[in-house]
């Protein structure tokens, strides 16, 4: 276990960090070599072109993914040495996801989806989880369809669902990958709007696009390519 | 609370695939309910052959008959067959034994052939006269009419009164009382009887008979050239049910040592005959046995269809597993275990089989019911009997077996990386 005193406003930190993946003898660098420190309450956009590795770094910072070699400091707790159990148990807590396909539930409620997702963080107290799905899906919108099946929505609705999913267990950081890939223009400034408004003093935004519209709404701007930081500006 | 939200989420993939969810349970379907339909077949018949021997024969008497015995060894088993052995002298010291209260002999005419007995000028089949005496009422349940009171009355036996019944066109089954039948009395001697009363149906082999008064009978066995007047079979009763078993071991124990019986079957010496009985007791654990071997082949069947399901249900599961990728990462992502992503897919595979096991309940018992119905005993109306204790039995049978066939593709479901799950859009 690693402390980091140098940096308290650091939320995760990447070092040196290398993802390779092997695929029947043949091996691909996804990853070469990472240095990045994430701070808290900073919206960060990662752009890159396809291939370039944002969704691997994107799923390391998320903790869904380990590298093949480096480390990754989760609020001074280095991931490689987490066991599935406790690395699942920061996910639920800690960390909202969002993803191009919004990944609900289709075939349950956007309010069963809430419930869900606080069920596994269980981090928020059983009799509070229905008021605060419900004020959560107001917040992004959806109040009045909270009882609507998730396939009965639109594309928009549900990313906006996915979004009040992400903040169900009030997490510190919120990883989104290409959240407005499936999106037309209006409902994207919606989304990027929505993530405004989310973030806050202590939570950090973390996002990977490829639309420079996106990456407008960041405080700091990443670009990847070929597996290296090319540029970190502000 | 987690595991109610796997449940949850295991339901509405059951709900959502309906036909699929239940062509996967069709294995368990087929299984629990060939299982349980042949299980309920098994305590049917065995009910209902219990319910008729014990409707003929009473639970303190037993039969004593020549068998011939099949195969080689002491476990062979006796046909039996007809064959004047059982002398005056023998019964009397049956008779006299300890427990045994009375004997009555029968003594079934030789040579009976098809036109044996006629009503009208209508032969019925399978018929043929036995002398006894008017106690019969008391060795065996007369259903209609009473015993024969002369030597010009007979009672028969139910599948003579039934074919008269259909020679007339009548149904009712007292119809034959009263009517006037002419039996063959070995040979040449034909006599014109009119029938007092019809026994119950029974399973021992007395159905097709015509009981007729002993003063007919003459078959004799023979003793180092002397003749005497010998029956064929014994009817005997014991004061007490717990009686019979004694009462077996003492008559077999004479007939087999000082008996006239015994020499008279030295002139069959060839034929391998021996003396066999019948009680209520050793009939209802015969049943028992076979019903049990019975049951035995049947479930071995109904693994196999189990076991087919199984197969199945591991299929279907690993293609609801390949399916459902994105679904798992994403429940990965949001903090999912591996162990609640088992705990989903196992839920799922468990409801699924409760579900298989209950629709193969009554699966069973339809078809058991569709089997009596086609007369799957020769036309006998057999009513369904369930054994209750089996269904339980069986519904944890099919959701054990869902579960093992669920455990391999649940573990693999808990395998899937989130990264490759989400990846996979």
């Amino acid at each position: 276990m690693t402390t980091d005193g140098n940096d308290s406003r650091a939320v995760e930190i990447l070092e040196n960090a290398v993802k390779t993946y092997s695929y029947k003898g043949l091996e691909y660098t996804a990853l070469r070599g990472i240095n990045l420190t994430i701070e808290r309450g900073k919206f960060y956009s990662i752009m890159g072109p396809s291939g370039s590795g944002k969704s691997t770094l994107l799923h390391i910072l998320g903790l869904l993914d380990t590298p093949t070699s480096g480390r990754v400091v989760y609020k001074s707790v280095e991931a490689g040495r987490m066991k599935d159990r406790d690395l699942s148990a920061v996910r639920g807590r800690e960390i909202g996801f969002v993803f191009q396909s919004y990944n609900l539930i289709p075939r349950m409620t956007a309010m069963k989806n809430m419930l869900m997702a606080m069920s596994f963080g269980n981090k928020i107290p059983q009799q509070d989880r229905k008021e605060r799905g419900q004020s959560l899906l107001s917040t992004v919108g959806m109040g009045d369809k909270s009882e609507k099946l998730v396939s009965q929505l639109s594309g928009g609705e549900q990313q906006r669902v996915a979004i009040a999913r992400a903040m169900a267990n009030d997490p510190s950081l919120i990883v989104a990958d290409e959240p407005t890939g499936n999106l037309d223009s209006e409902n994207a400034r919606i989304i990027m709007d929505l993530f405004t408004g989310v973030r806050g003093e202590e939570r950090t935004i973390i996002v990977a696009t490829h639309n420079p519209d996106v990456a407008k709404y960041a405080d700091i701007n990443i670009t990847i390519r070929d597996g290296k930081l090319a540029e970190e500006s502000q | 609370m987690r595991i109610a939200h796997s449940a949850a989420i295991g339901i509405s993939s059951i709900r959502r695939h309906k036909l699929r969810s239940v062509l996967t349970a069709l294995g368990i379907i087929m299984g629990i309910g060939s299982i349980l339909a042949m299980v309920s077949l098994g305590s049917s018949f065995e009910s209902y052959i219990v319910g008729s021997y014990s409707n003929t024969l009473m639970p303190n008497e037993f039969v004593v008959s020549i068998g011939q015995k099949s195969g080689s060894g002491t476990s062979g088993s006796y046909y039996s067959v007809e064959v004047p052995v059982f002398t005056t002298k023998d019964i009397h010291h049956i008779q006299n034994e300890s427990g045994i209260t009375s004997v009555l002999p029968f003594g079934a005419f030789p040579g009976n052939n098809p036109n044996s007995v006629k009503f009208g000028n209508v032969s019925i089949f399978g018929s043929g006269a036995t002398a006894t005496e008017p106690s019969l009422n008391k060795f065996f349940r007369i259903a209609n009419g009473s015993t024969f009171t002369s030597s010009s009355q007979c009672v028969v036996g139910s599948s003579v009164a039934s074919a008269i019944d259909s020679i007339s066109n009548k149904t009712s089954p007292a119809y034959a009382i009263g009517k006037v039948i002419s039996v063959n009395l070995s040979g040449s001697k034909i006599v014109d009887f009119t029938i007092s009363g019809v026994l119950a149906a029974s399973p021992l082999g007395i159905n097709g008979d015509v009981f007729v008064d002993q003063s007919y009978y003459n078959q004799t066995g023979s003793i180092n050239g002397t003749n005497y007047v010998a029956y064929t079979d014994l009817a005997v009763l014991t004061g007490t049910a717990d009686q019979v078993s004694s009462g077996i071991s003492e008559t077999l124990a004479y007939l087999n040592s000082s008996s006239q019986a015994k020499e008279i079957l030295k002139d069959y010496a060839n034929l391998n005959l021996g003396f066999v009985t019948f009680s209520q007791t050793e009939i209802i654990q015969f049943i028992d046995q076979e019903v049990q071997s019975f049951a035995g082949f049947i479930i071995a069947l109904g693994s196999v269809a189990l076991l087919v399901g199984m197969v199945g249900i591991a299929n279907i599961m690993l293609v609801s597993v390949s399916e459902r990728v994105r679904e798992v990462g994403m429940l990965r992502a949001v903090g999912a275990r591996k162990l609640d992503i088992m705990e989903m897919f196992l839920v799922e595979v468990l409801i699924l089989g409760l579900i298989g096991s209950l629709i193969g309940v009554l699966v069973g018992i339809a078809l058991g019911f569709v089997f009596l119905k086609l007369g799957l005993f020769g036309g006998a109306s057999v009513p369904l009997v369930i054994d209750w204790a089996w269904v339980p039995l069986a519904i944890l049978l099919g959701m054990a077996i869902s579960v093992i066939a669920g455990l391999y593709p649940a573990y693999k479901a808990s395998r899937i990386s989130p990264t490759e799950a989400i990846r996979s859009e």
